[in-house]
């Protein structure tokens, strides 16, 4: 156990898993750096430098640094998913889905269903997501609920370093494609990661506060938002329940509707696009079995349905925010 | 300073902590408290537990309130035998106040105070504290736990004894990988340790199957030990939960667990979430379920227990005391019937198999007077 950042520890998730099982692959932009180039081999590390010094472990048959074209990296990942390999291919933005959701809604997730269980896709695409980095709204999307909205794919989103650790180890032995999403405000946030390999199963939610007067649910990286949000109100006397959700498909629905039932008062704190979010989905959930529970309105705390601003000021304003998710929890308590 | 108040304290509970919050007075002004007695619950950054009155006498004055967040050595109450003047008081909080500074040593990361050494070609993981006294004891804890499971003995033991607690092997920050664990080896690797740590002369204190582990290494290194004391040990007898490790090992979230860690305890309610993730992080760690198995078999053999131990702890020549929870629903109490008349033997009532954790100040005494005795 030591402290670890969350770029270290999907640093240290992908060495040991590549070390215990050759079939494990890297695939993507840069994830090295220099590929067929006399400059700097092992430059880049992918854009934020997540997969920095794999390349002198494993060389350039598995560290496979393609050209621009997620394209072509999702179905090379995918083709090599399906005959025996175990891709991780990293869609640099999760933005850039755009260019080859195709390859991932209607061949990666159908593979299993269309032949009839014989086929598996042992595939984890690594992706950026979020605001905060001044990137503008091509660069800063969530869209998490689009891949959650799809059956046949699972979604992960880790909010620690623990977490993202053992989350990605299960997300490469896992026989499914996985979209693996890492908050890029989150790569520079330590924590205690033990040195040793070791797994979270999906579909199982983390509380990381409990308390009895207000429930808040959050998921990558506005749990720790609604942790520090839990800490303030209990110096004034109320103590909150923080449920993280760790993985959104497949869904802890029995946590949820535990933490939800726990206080009666339910705060959501999504950071993707209002319309048919995660906080809208889980409320749906929450209404339908534990009504009788609820002593408030379930309160969702998100962006507007506009474009991430590129405008930092703007952008402050758009994302959730502690001052937010304090004051709508104020609302109800 | 008046010497008929006591003052009580914000307890060290474990060697990491800095700081406690209040979260329930059980007991208030005025009301009369006797040692060992739940007086109020206290909630640090890794447990929420209740804490048990250090005096016989009645609180005078609560001066932490329920909400607070306070250092470790700070003034939470005041007791007395008797009704006293409330200026009286005032003065004995003013001068506890003015003598007293928190500790505000920079070792943020506890992990600083972990230790690892090569012992039998094993890494063990352990922690210290050692101020050059007397006697040293050595914690081993049971089957599945680790070194912080005497987070409310060793800190609170530390002002008198230099403390050594190891994760076996298998366990906590200990070597995952292992061949096999026998009570021999294990004893072994104990006489090792101090080897390693210089340490000549050792009072060791071991909780179920760590309890084996002592007794067995009191019989093999008899000049290395000073004293034994055993909380629920294995060996005494045949009838042991053989269900309990199984579902232990095998328990994939936190609700299969819940069920097993409630035989552990009498009052189940001690069981928090944080608890239950703490040991699924420790089960989700590669190879320690295979790990565990191995040492299952040790333990256990067709649904009884492998180890008889009884010849071995009547014979041992140094003081030796035993420790049980009435209501052990692990391995039963009345295994005690079989230890000769040399044993001290402690049954305590309301308390299941962690009477270091339910009952820490009668444990704590009873390894304080096993070691003097």
């Amino acid at each position: 156990m030591s402290l670890k950042t969350y770029r270290e520890a999907i640093n240290e998730a992908l060495l040991q898993e590549m070390q215990k099982d050759k079939n494990v692959v890297v695939i993507g932009e840069d994830v090295a750096g220099g590929a067929g180039t006399n400059g700097e081999q092992d430059a880049w590390g992918g854009v934020l430098g997540v997969t920095k010094g794999l390349l002198k472990h494993f060389g350039r048959e598995r560290i496979i640094d393609t050209p621009i074209t997620e394209t072509a990296i999702m179905g090379m990942a995918s083709g090599a998913a399906l005959t025996g390999l175990r891709p991780v291919a990293e869609l640099m933005f999760v933005d850039f889905m755009g260019v080859c959701f195709d390859q991932i809604l209607n061949q990666t997730a159908k593979f299993r269903y269309m032949f009839g269980g014989k086929a598996v896709t042992p595939l984890t695409i690594r992706t950026m997501y979020g605001g905060g980095l001044r990137a503008a709204s091509q660069h800063s999307q969530c869209l998490y609920p689009m891949f959650t909205h799809v059956p046949g794919i699972k979604v992960v989103l880790p909010s620690n370093p623990y977490d993202a650790k053992g989350l990605l180890i299960q997300s490469i032995r896992d026989n499914d494609p996985v979209i693996f999403m890492e908050h890029k405000n989150l790569y520079d946030t330590s924590g205690d990661v033990p040195d040793e390999s070791y797994t979270i199963p999906f579909g199982e939610a983390n509380f990381t506060r409990e308390g009895k007067d207000i429930t808040f649910i959050a998921m990558g990286q506005t749990v720790e938002i609604c942790n520090k949000v839990a800490d303030t109100l209990k110096k004034e006397g109320k103590t909150s329940t923080v449920l993280d959700l760790r993985t959104l498909s497949p869904l802890d629905e029995d946590s949820i509707l535990e933490a939800a039932e726990e206080t009666g008062k339910v705060v959501i704190v999504d950071e993707s696009y209002p319309r048919c979010n995660i906080a809208t989905d889980i409320s749906a959930l929450i209404c339908q079995n534990s009504f009788d529970s609820l002593k408030a309105g379930i309160k969702m705390v998100t962006p507007p349905h506009t474009p991430v601003p590129f405008s930092p000021p703007l952008e402050d304003l758009y994302l959730p925010s502690e001052e937010k998710v304090i004051n709508t929890a104020r609302e109800i308590l | 300073m008046n010497t008929d108040l006591k003052a009580i304290t914000m307890p060290k509970w474990g060697l990491s902590m800095k700081e406690g919050s209040i979260l329930k007075w059980i007991k208030s002004n005025g009301e009369n408290i006797s040692k060992g007695e739940m007086i109020l619950e206290i909630e640090t950054e890794k447990v929420v537990n209740e804490m048990e009155s250090p005096e016989d006498g009645k609180i005078l004055k609560i001066c932490a309130n329920e909400g607070d967040t306070v250092p470790v050595g700070s003034l939470i109450a005041v007791c007395g035998k008797e009704d006293t003047d409330d200026k009286i008081i005032n003065e004995f909080i003013n001068e506890f106040n003015s003598n007293f500074t928190p500790d505000v040593s920079s070792d943020e990361n506890e992990e600083d105070n972990n230790e690892k050494i090569k012992v039998s070609n094993l890494e063990i993981n352990f922690i210290k504290t050692v101020n050059s006294k007397e006697q040293n004891i050595l914690f081993i804890h049971g089957f599945g736990g680790d070194l912080n499971n005497w987070m409310f003995n060793q800190s609170e033991l530390s002002d008198k004894f230099n403390t050594y607690a190891i994760d076996l092997p298998g366990h906590g920050m200990s070597e995952k990988n292992i061949h096999n664990s026998t009570l021999d080896e294990l004893a072994t690797l104990t006489a090792s340790f101090c080897k390693e740590n210089d340490i000549n002369s050792i009072n060791l204190v071991g909780h179920s199957f760590g309890a084996g582990v002592s007794i067995k290494t009191a019989s093999l290194f008899p000049d290395l030990i000073n004293s034994l004391t055993l909380i629920s040990p294995i060996g005494l007898g045949k009838e042991i939960d053989s269900t309990y490790l199984n579902n232990f090992i095998n328990a994939e979230n936190r609700r299969d667990l819940k069920k097993e860690i409630e035989k552990l305890y009498f009052n189940s309610e001690i069981i928090t979430r944080e608890m239950l993730n703490e040991v699924l992080k420790f089960l989700r760690i590669d190879n320690v379920q295979t790990t565990l198995t191995k040492i299952q078999n040790e333990i256990i053999i067709n649904g009884e227990q492998k180890n008889n131990l009884i010849e071995e702890i009547n014979s041992i020549k140094i003081p030796v005391c035993v420790v049980w929870g009435k209501e052990d629903q692990i391995i039963p109490s009345s295994h005690h019937q079989v230890l000769n008349d040399e044993i001290n033997i402690i049954i305590e009532k309301d308390c299941g198999h962690m009477a270091h954790i339910e009952k820490p100040s009668l444990v704590n005494d009873a390894i304080s007077s096993t070691i003097t005795s």
